[in-house]
């Protein structure tokens, strides 16, 4: 047999053929790092107790091991001082998964793990075992009230945990895969509808969720008349010569212009140049006190939109050329001015395109972070900036945002291996909100590509 | 016990407190504020407290400017910020202390190194000689360990320059000298901690609040040369040597009258509940006589006051 | 379609006219609209960055002097007005006597160090009075203390500055002898040095310069009331003027010949080093005073001749102008901010001096150049923002800009291979189907943000490659490698079962073979190390090329951004390609020549000025992208080229530094001034790439291509 030669066509081909599968691999490995990073995070994991060679007993979950030490996340602040353990493994006699071992999310001092001993109701009642369990049971339900749990880590250390304190409980070791699944499912719901507690360390993001929503909607409402606009001109209207090529260059370089450097300009113009004249007029009697002066939703949204104009600009422009210049002249030539050929036939055929680039720019405004950090993004802001009071929506408030809570989480938070499931689980949301708008404007511009196809067969 | 100072509280209690407090300043009391902002919101539903933290450096601009009238920091305001708030507003601002932290310096889980002297200090982190004239250490060799550790070099992280831990490790630590420039300088406390958590050569500084699973804290030589661990004994006496008091700054003219929403704020840090969430966080409470100054500091019921009020 | 409109035209043709018109303005100012804002963002920062390239002023103007006769020594500027200090110990202001200060000698001489210590006299007999502050800085006149530095003779000259919770300070007698007082806030002590001198400053912790005609002497004093003598010199003139600048850690020297000079004092392995540069000379008169200003390490220089001048201790002089009297002030009092000095001339004329020079810490030479900082050795390029306003500011771009640099370039080192591979594959090898597949994914891959990146790269990659460096570097090797095996076992593949084998592309189907690969390659990494690199790579590393590995370094940054561009380079680069006429590529297959050939002669050319324009808008995204480089790298400062280290860029900088910057300071228009440069640079690559593309689509047209 004759060995083949893989000839210099074959080898670029193959090599250039790497270049595609090592890049949608890299993105691929991304996506799926973040993804089952995050969503394992609300997966109720059981918990073990360990028996030590020195008669010390442990529980904990599982999380990771290194050199022959395991590390076990045991909760628990409040009694240990710590919420990580790290174990020889060689030191550890036996392993159970007690059933009776409940995991608490507490508000204060962070999760509990360890037994339930007795519950008192607000009667002054007091539960002991299979009852008290019944009956924390039918409180966690809304069916029965509880005041005062009495639980016990598994050293045998005594607490007493109000009934308000706590977020969630459940039993990890006792539960099957359907109740894990409803568990888990619980635990997205709530991650996405509860407001972050415990020092931004635990809850959920409904703020960052909303506050990033509000932002790209007040965006869009700027950045589409002028996008749009912006397109016509150049499609449209102006005739093509110096004028427009200035202004397509103009178009790329708005594009090309670092997202950070938006956020500078938005920063010395809206903040302190905009925002301190609007105090100075309208809110004089609140100052020393900022309401416009200081970074906000309004100076936000903004920013983000003349960050986001050249893609609203490209894609309307893009849809503009492709209605067929015959309709154009038709309309014309029938006695419509060029504003009614634009109202009535350009326009609405460019209309899904228009919708395609808004969708793009929302995509771009929803992950863009830096220029956010210097015009109004905050820690937290766990109220949301609609609300019953006049004017009813606060543009001059600060707000949340999901990539700088994503940012901050990583970098700024108390424990940062503690919150790191949680870093992924909004980075998850995050990568998912944006995917989703994307997959929109791709599978949109495909419709109206096919149409335009068959409109100019037609 | 004036009749006023007991009236007081009650009439606040009138008229439920509304509105939004805003501070800007330390990343340090950045998970402080954030507790604290939801306690207030627990005790006054109606009041909400926006934090931006993004490092002491903010505060003091923000202050003088009137941007905030709250401000966090980890460290004391310069002179120079002093007199640019001064100058801004016409009174110094009032300190307010609200809490006790320590620099502290974390190395990784498996480092066997457990002490270092100040001057040891400096000739890791600094390149001036301000302090002492030790050598600059590049190598684990260098402080004493063995093996193939002898020969690791040492990989430095600490905070960005707007934080007070920065600002504070450089006046204590290096007496004003510079930082090497390779010292990574990483936007936040935590990131720091995570960064030596998951370098076997690295060494780093932040405030208390942060050790986790993946690093050790080390301990400071003091003059004598006792190992001293910033417990909290020893950050109380201040045996420990980078110890400092966590400040919040507050818009104040010495004749003025704290407005309600400051009060109610500052009445909640600067009681047993405030104070829980700082030995929550990982920090020190202030000891009762501190307490009890910073509260009268600022015309606040004393806490026995509070107390007798409440249970009325 | 559209209906046919029913309304008439007639009646509202005029309407329907002026709505046309109306509706043009609109769209065509939007479409200007567009130009203005590209210019806004750029006429705004440039306005806002002028500012620091003014020059310095000093204005002088002569007060309303309240003095009637010669006898006032001093004038203080306090917050609520100016008070007079006679020489025969009485305080007035503008009203009449405020405080008696002294009843029975006479104020020979003051010192003063910022608004928090306290004001000190010298007096005739020998003794100095202490006058305290109080909390905002005011001058308790009623409480002043009285201490005895000489035995008799009067104070004549008298330097002070804080020390560790308490101050020192040092006095001059009339015969020349010098003596200290050190109060540490418990105990004071005093202590006599035992040589006489002409000039005496004091610096930071207590160390004292004098000097004696030429010779320079450096005390070191301590707190238990001891001394010993640091370092000793001798300058190139007799010495007329001394004074230690704000930190004490810059001494500035007056000779009699005109020169002024800066000595530092750097410690290095045998002791001290006392280093100088010398400034632009006023003229050739002898120096007569120097005063040092509490801000920005400013400081005012005055000759015989009536010269004065303004200097700043790196950017050097500032301003030169003439001072009203020649003769050196008895006392001057300066502001807490350094923006006004007051000092008596001879006559007993007030003189007011508004020194204006609010960015007097830069300057081209200060941005650009190496420069030796306080305590350090030799000169070299620092970035460290003087935040709280009494550091020595450190403000070289120089850092920045190379740090913004090597990131973009080692990102377009990884992405730019990838990009164009990619491209290449799609636009020649690919189907149009497949094509049409790969490009919605591209797009997706786009949209990822970069804080998303940043953090799995900055959190996760980082410690991970740091763990198998070995097999990451093994990667760069083995993927081409094991790309073309693959190839090569396709080929024999299909030559057995040929037609039985799915159609699918090298793309696609190297997914699965490469993600084998890599995660050998990596698990292999502990094996590679222990064989080759003795266990260790980075000690190996560091062994053969003294190369040092940090974990935050610009491989990660290169391989995160690279990502991140990728995209971008593709989708540009494969328009190019794709654009390229089909009959040239067809012409050129049709003559014989294999894809290769076609591909490497005939399209890469053709569409080169598109894959160069491609590059430029790749590289001007890398220069701006901020998250990652912010989170992934250390932001060290450095100016290494070495793929194992940090950096630090100027967007990084702008997100970190820009919300701590006191708006309109010297730090905060230095920050903009990198953003200008952001701006400039993706300005110009955009402007000129965007010419490039216009060019090579007409070329296009003419050929008869789609593009």
């Amino acid at each position: 047999m004759n060995i083949p030669r893989l000839g210099g066509d074959g080898v670029w081909r193959w090599l250039s053929g790497a270049c595609v599968a090592l890049s949608l691999l890299a993105v691929v490995a991304l996506l799926v790092l973040v993804v089952t990073r995050g969503l394992a995070h609300f997966w109720p994991a059981d918990i073990e107790q360990l028996t030590l060679d020195d008669g010390q007993r442990i529980a904990g979950i599982a999380r990771g091991s290194a050199a022959g030490e395991e590390r076990y996340f045991t909760a628990n602040r409040d009694l240990d001082g710590q919420v990580w353990r790290w174990v020889e493994t060689q030191a550890i006699v036996t392993r159970e998964t007690p059933p009776a071992l409940l995991y608490a999310e507490r508000r204060d001092w962070g999760s509990f793990i360890g037994r339930l001993t007795a519950v008192e109701t607000p009667a002054g009642e007091r539960l002991q075992g299979a009852e008290a369990e019944r009956r924390l049971r039918r409180a966690l339900a809304g069916d029965a009230e509880v005041a005062t749990l009495y639980v016990r880590n598994v050293e045998g250390r005594e607490l007493k945990v109000a009934f308000a304190q706590v977020a969630s409980i459940a039993w990890p070791n006792r539960m099957d895969v359907g109740d894990k699944l409803a568990a888990w499912g619980h635990g997205v719901w709530r991650f996405l509808s509860e407001a972050p507690s415990d020092g931004n360390t635990a809850g959920g993001v409904w703020p960052a969720i909303f506050g990033t929503l509000l932002m790209v909607m007040l965006m869009s409402l700027v950045v589409t008349p002028f996008g749009v606009l912006a397109a016509l001109y150049l499609n449209e209207v102006a005739r093509q010569g110096p004028l427009t090529r200035l202004v397509r260059i103009a178009v790329r370089n708005l594009a090309g212009v670092p997202s950070i450097v938006y956020g500078v300009f938005g920063l010395g113009v809206f903040v302190y140049g905009l925002g301190g004249r609007l105090d100075s007029w309208f809110f004089a009697e609140r100052l020393p006190s900022p309401t416009f002066g200081t970074g906000g939703l309004l100076w936000a949204s903004l920013t983000l939109a003349l960050l986001t104009l050249p893609v609203v600009i490209v894609a309307t422009e893009e849809g503009l050329a492709r209605v067929p210049v015959a309709l154009r002249e038709g309309s014309l030539a029938l006695g419509a001015t060029r504003f009614e050929t634009l109202r009535r036939v350009v326009v609405p055929m460019a209309l899904p395109s228009m919708l395609t680039g808004v969708i793009l720019a929302v995509a771009r405004a929803a992950g863009e972070v830096a220029p956010l950090m210097l015009v109004g993004v905050a820690k937290l802001a766990p109220e949301i900036p609609v609300d019953g009071e006049f004017p009813y929506l606060h543009l001059d408030s600060k707000f949340m945002h999901l990539g700088y809570h994503l940012f901050d989480l990583g970098f700024a938070s108390r424990d940062t291996e503690a919150a790191m499931p949680l870093v992924f689980a909004t980075a998850t949301l995050l990568v998912l909100v944006i995917v989703v708008l994307n997959l929109t404007a791709i599978i949109l511009r495909h419709h109206l590509r096919a149409r335009h196809r068959a409109l100019e067969h037609s | 016990m004036t009749l006023g100072a007991l009236l007081l509280p009650m009439m606040a209690m009138a008229a439920p407190l509304s509105g939004t407090l805003g501070t800007v300043g330390s990343d340090t009391l950045g998970g402080l504020m954030t507790q604290w902002g939801e306690r207030l919101s627990a005790r006054h539903p109606e009041v909400r407290l926006q934090v931006q933290a993004s490092g002491s450096g903010t505060a003091p601009p923000a202050l003088a400017e009137g941007v905030t009238r709250i401000g966090a920091m980890s460290r004391p305001m310069t002179e120079a910020e002093r007199a640019d708030f001064i100058a801004r507003q016409g009174h110094p601002p009032v300190a307010v202390p609200v809490a006790l932290d320590a620099l502290t310096l974390f190395v990784h889980r498996d480092n066997p190194l457990t002490s270092l002297s100040l001057a040891q200090v400096e000739a890791l982190f600094a390149d001036t000689r301000f302090c002492d004239q030790t050598p600059a250490i590049r190598r684990w060799g260098a402080l004493g360990l063995d093996g193939d550790w002898a020969s690791r070099p040492v990989a430095r992280f600490g905070r960005n320059t707007a934080s007070g831990s920065h600002a504070l490790f450089k006046r204590e630590a290096l007496c004003g000298g510079n930082f090497r420039r390779d010292v990574n300088e990483l936007p936040g406390s935590s990131a720091v901690v995570a960064a030596v958590g998951r370098s076997r050569e690295a060494i780093g500084y932040a405030g208390l609040g942060y050790p986790t699973a993946m690093v050790k804290v080390l301990a400071l030589r003091d003059d004598e040369g006792t190992p001293r661990l910033p417990t909290q004994d020893n950050v109380v006496s201040g045996r420990y040597p980078l110890t400092r008091p966590l400040y919040v700054y507050v818009n104040l003219a010495p004749e003025e009258r704290l407005p309600a929403l400051e009060r109610a704020f500052f009445d909640l840090v600067l009681s047993p509940e405030g104070q829980a969430v700082v030995a929550r966080q990982g920090f020190v409470p202030l000891p009762e006589p501190r307490l009890a100054a910073a509260r009268r500091a600022l015309r606040l019921p004393s806490l026995a006051g509070v107390t007798q009020s409440s249970s009325n | 379609m559209t209906e046919p409109s029913t309304a008439p035209p007639r009646p509202n043709r005029r309407l329907r006219q002026r709505l046309d018109r109306l509706a043009t303005g609109v769209i065509a100012a939007s479409g200007i609209g567009v130009v203005v804002a590209v210019l806004a963002i750029g006429v705004y920062l440039t306005l806002a960055v002028l500012p620091l390239f003014d020059g310095a002023e000093v204005d002088i103007d002569a007060a309303p002097s309240a003095a009637d006769d010669g006898a006032i020594h001093a004038v203080w500027l306090a917050d609520d007005g100016t008070r007079w200090l006679t020489r025969d110990g009485h305080l007035r202001d503008a009203e009449g006597e405020i405080a008696t200060l002294t009843t029975d000698t006479t104020i020979a001489s003051v010192a003063e160090s910022g608004k928090t210590q306290p004001l000190a006299l010298g007096l005739g007999n020998g003794e100095v009075r202490l006058v305290p502050r109080d909390d905002s800085g005011r001058l308790r006149w009623a409480q002043a203390s009285t201490m005895r530095l000489f035995e008799a003779r009067g104070v004549v000259a008298l330097t002070l500055r804080h020390a560790a919770q308490g101050w020192v300070l040092a006095g001059r007698d009339t015969q020349g002898k010098v003596a200290a007082l050190w109060h540490t806030g418990e105990a004071t002590r005093r202590l006599l040095v035992p040589e006489t001198a002409e000039h005496i400053a004091l610096g930071h912790a207590g160390r004292l310069a004098m000097t004696q005609g030429t010779q320079l002497t450096l005390w070191q004093l301590s707190p238990d009331g001891g001394g010993k003598a640091l370092a000793r010199t001798e300058t190139q003139a007799p010495v007329t003027a001394l004074g230690f600048l704000q930190g004490g850690r810059t001494l500035i020297v007056g000779d009699a010949q005109g020169g002024l000079r800066r000595w530092r004092l750097s410690p290095d392995a045998t002791g001290w080093q006392v280093a100088e540069t010398s400034y632009t000379a006023l003229g050739d008169a002898a120096i007569r005073r120097l005063i040092a200003l509490p801000r920005q390490r400013l400081w005012l220089a005055l000759d015989d001749s009536g010269r004065l001048g303004l200097y700043q201790s790196l950017s050097g002089q500032r301003w030169q102008g003439q001072a009203p009297e020649a003769t050196p002030p008895p006392a001057v009092s300066i502001n807490a901010q350094g923006t006004q000095v007051m000092w008596l001339d001879a006559t007993g004329a007030l003189q007011r001096l508004a020194i204006e020079a609010p960015h007097a810490a830069v300057s081209p030479a200060t941005l650009w150049m190496p420069l030796t900082y306080e305590g350090h050795s030799d000169a070299q390029w620092r970035w460290a923002a003087a935040v709280t306003g009494d550091e020595e500011p450190q403000y070289s771009l120089v850092p920045l800009a190379w740090g913004t640099l090597k990131a973009a370039a080692w990102a377009m080192v990884f992405a730019v291979p990838l990009a164009l591979g990619a491209a290449v594959h799609s636009a020649c090898y690919m189907s149009r189907r497949q094509r049409a597949r790969l490009k919605p994914a591209i797009e997706l891959m786009e949209a990822l943000p970069g804080v998303v990146i940043g953090f799995v790269a900055g959190l996760f990659v980082a410690p991970f490659v740091e763990r198998h460096l070995a097999g990451t570097l093994a990667l760069f090797v083995c993927v081409p490698l094991g790309s073309v095996a693959c190839g090569w076992l396709w080929r024999m593949l299909s030559r057995r079962w040929g037609p039985r084998l799915p159609p699918i592309s090298a793309g696609v189907g190297l997914m699965v073979p490469l993600a084998l690969l890599c995660w050998a390659a990596l698990s292999l990494s502990p094996w590679l190390e222990a064989w080759w690199f003795g266990g260790d790579l980075r000690a190996w590393m560091h062994q053969q090329w003294g190369w040092d590995y940090a974990q935050r370094n610009a491989l990660i940054v290169g391989m995160a951004m690279g990502l991140a561009i990728i995209p971008t380079l593709y989708s540009l680069a494969e328009e190019a390609l794709s654009g390229v006429p089909r009959p040239l590529a067809e012409g050129s297959l049709a003559l014989g020549a294999t894809r290769a050939q076609t591909l490497w002669r005939v399209q890469l050319p053709a569409a080169a000025p598109g894959i160069l324009s491609a590059v430029m808008i790749g590289a001007g995204r890398a220069v701006g992208e901020t998250m990652i480089v912010l989170m992934v790298t250390g932001n060290t400062p450095l100016m290494s080229p070495s793929l194992f280290e940090g950096l630090r860029s100027l967007a990084a900088n702008l997100a970190i530094e820009l919300p701590e910057a006191a708006v309109g300071g010297t730090h905060y228009r230095l920050l903009l001034l990198g953003a200008l440069l952001l701006f400039v640079f993706t300005f110009v690559v955009n402007t000129l790439a965007e010419m490039v593309r216009w060019r090579l689509k007409r070329r296009y047209r003419r050929y008869g291509g789609d593009a």
